[in-house]
């Protein structure tokens, strides 16, 4: 397939139209048809309907707000762990990490830390310290005979996926009071979300992915390999350990906005590579601005598509995540399986 | 003269048998050390020590007189470059990009590369024949034509050191001659000290000026190439019978006796 070799700022330029169009659909669409005049009013803060106002800047601003920065968040650890681990299948979800976040996150809600600023804080530490020790359990699990095996890690983030899952729903059944709150979060969904959660998460999402597309030339030598990126001076080791913290932080983050999202972190970063290419300089950036979009449209889809009620967001993205997925593993070659 | 890397009591393994057992070595700078012997005896593994990708449970390393862990990672990269005997060509950044990867240890996090660079790439791809390929995806290649892209990042490091790890194995005759060429040239006009094992030893006598045999993880012989590849010191290498040629202009060749 021909790539599109466009300046890589005209591209991101077309992105943030293409994202602006998406939102003011999305801000119109929902149980209230909203004119688009009466958003831009609203926006404005010029609108003399107050009930529309509240709808569109308290309940479906923020949602919109919420997807697109986690869907950032999402495709970008997705698109460095791909590269981390030169492995086309890697991703927040198959390597443990949403997982151990959601596992942390769920603890915190058990014990009761949940409330004001800080409650969202200390939660949000807490799903970053597990999302970390599940990815680097994946990852010690997945060596096979000492070497680091695709198929090894694939097969252990699973496992050891489902085994954190499980704790979960262990956490539920021991604590009823809980359940309702906690099983729709897993569910993964923007659903009341508030802009409490959402001014927490932005600032740091945004300064992780601008951190991560600094890091495009290392992420392009590690794609060939280690060996080849220590050979041209680059610090490898400090180079996969601060890309592990911060993409832990970025899923931690958005594991606590939204609960676990499947599948963001792998269609979004291999549709970019097939449209723009493989260069990192602008897949980064590229894939966070696919992500945005990608997650905005699944959530406004999610809360359009039935008349009474919605899905939730991460039973979207599966949908078209299960499928598309099957298809990569199908097309990869076999030596880059293992 | 000073000699430019010293290896001293230099042991190596990757899990219990010694890869590297004891080695003891000193190039002097602006020499061409060919490094000969049988699979598995250890080349790729000593130049992966001397630029620190491996390290050694025992003994030293000097680069220019400095201890090679005093190094930054950057620093050892303006001063040592390698091209790997294996590499993941399965990755579609172009060649151009490819080869401005060499300018790395130049950049810093903020410094990324400038007009300075590509004309560096530019010059270092000419020269290794790859410029024409400037466009392309790395993953087109042929072996040989990958194999000059990889000495053209080499060569885009600007070091003083370059490490080959069997640089002509998959080339044409055209391009083995050219390669080697091109590395006599730049130690005649850079002053560059190229380490490189070679498998053809009719090609390391032509080329080199010192000669490494290698065997068991031991250096065995270490001297002018022309005085250790040596009639029996090739039979005994390799445990084979060797045909010696001679041609008008009295060179040697070597051919395993069929
Ligand atoms: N990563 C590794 N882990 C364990 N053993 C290894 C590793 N890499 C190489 N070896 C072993 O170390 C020994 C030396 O390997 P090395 O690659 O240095 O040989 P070489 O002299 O370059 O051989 P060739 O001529 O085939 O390139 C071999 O016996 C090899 O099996
Ligand atoms: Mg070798």
């Amino acid at each position: 397939m021909k790539k599109i070799t466009g300046k890589t700022g005209y591209i991101m330029l077309a992105l943030f139209v293409l994202w602006l169009l998406c939102a003011m659909v999305s801000l119109t669409m929902g149980a209230a048809q909203v004119t688009v005049k009466e958003v831009v009013s609203a926006l404005m803060g010029q609108s003399s309907d107050s009930s529309l106002s509240t709808i569109i800047m308290d309940v479906r601003l923020p949602r919109i707000v919420g997807a697109t920065v986690v869907g950032m968040a999402l495709a970008t650890s997705g698109t460095s762990m791909q590269a981390l681990f030169r492995n086309p299948m890697a991703d927040p979800f198959i390597l443990g990490t949403s997982s151990g976040a959601a596992l942390g996150i769920a603890v915190g809600m058990v014990l009761g830390i949940y409330s004001g600023m800080l409650g969202f804080g200390l939660i949000s530490i807490m799903g970053f310290i597990f999302a970390i020790a599940a990815t680097m359990l994946v990852m010690s699990l997945g060596r096979i005979s000492g070497r680091m095996s695709n198929t090894g890690i694939l097969l252990s983030g699973i496992v050891v996926s489902s085994f954190l899952l499980s704790i979960i729903s262990l956490l539920y059944v021991f604590n009823h009071d809980k359940i309702a709150s906690i099983y729709l979060w897993t569910m993964g969904g923007f659903n009341g979300v508030s802009w409490d959660k959402i001014q927490l998460i932005t600032l740091p999402i945004i300064i992780g992915v601008i951190f991560l597309s600094l890091k495009a030339r290392e992420f392009n030598a590690i794609t060939l390999g280690e060996d080849y990126a220590a050979g041209i001076g680059m610090n490898v080791e400090g180079f996969k350990k601060t890309t592990m913290i911060v993409t832990a932080m970025l899923v931690a983050f958005s594991v606590f906005v939204s609960g676990i999202i499947g599948f963001v972190g792998i269609i979004v970063p291999h549709l970019m590579r097939m449209i723009f290419g493989v260069d990192h300089k602008r897949m980064i950036l590229l894939s966070a601005m696919g992500g945005g979009i990608f997650l905005l449209v699944c959530d406004t889809l999610s809360r359009v598509i039935l008349q009474s009620g919605e899905i939730p967001v991460g039973i979207v993205t599966s949908l078209f995540g299960a499928p598309f997925f099957l298809l990569i593993l199908r097309r990869t070659k076999p030596e880059n399986m293992l | 003269m000073n000699p430019i890397i010293t290896l001293k009591d230099l042991s190596f393994s990757y899990e219990k048998d010694w890869i590297l057992d004891d080695i003891n070595l000193s190039v002097p700078k602006g020499a061409f050390v060919a490094v000969i012997g049988p699979n598995g005896c250890g080349k790729s593994t000593l130049l992966k020590t001397i630029c620190r990708m491996l390290l050694p449970q025992k003994g030293s390393i000097q680069i220019k007189g400095k201890d090679i862990n005093q190094y930054g990672h950057r620093e050892l990269a303006r001063e040592v470059a390698i091209v790997h005997q294996h590499a993941n060509a399965n990755f579609g950044l172009t060649c151009e990009e490819m080869v401005m990867m060499g300018r790395y240890p130049y950049q810093t996090t903020w410094k990324w590369e400038n007009k300075e660079d590509s004309k560096i790439a530019k010059e270092c791809m000419i020269y290794c024949g790859v410029w024409e390929f400037r466009r392309r995806s790395m993953s087109e290649l042929s072996g040989g034509e990958f194999q000059r892209l990889m000495i053209a990042k080499a060569l885009a490091q600007q070091t003083e050191i370059v490490l080959m790890d069997e640089p002509v194995a998959s080339l044409d005759l055209k391009y083995q001659i050219e390669i080697l060429r091109l590395c006599k040239k730049l130690i005649n006009e850079k002053g560059i000290t190229i380490i490189a094992p070679i498998h053809d030893i009719n090609l390391a006598i032509q080329f080199s000026d010192l000669t490494i045999i290698m065997n068991k993880g031991k250096i065995v012989e270490y001297g002018e190439t022309r005085e250790t590849i040596s009639h029996t010191n090739i039979e005994n290498l390799y445990d084979i019978k060797v045909k010696q040629v001679v041609d008008a202009e009295e060179n040697i060749y070597y051919f395993p006796a069929i």
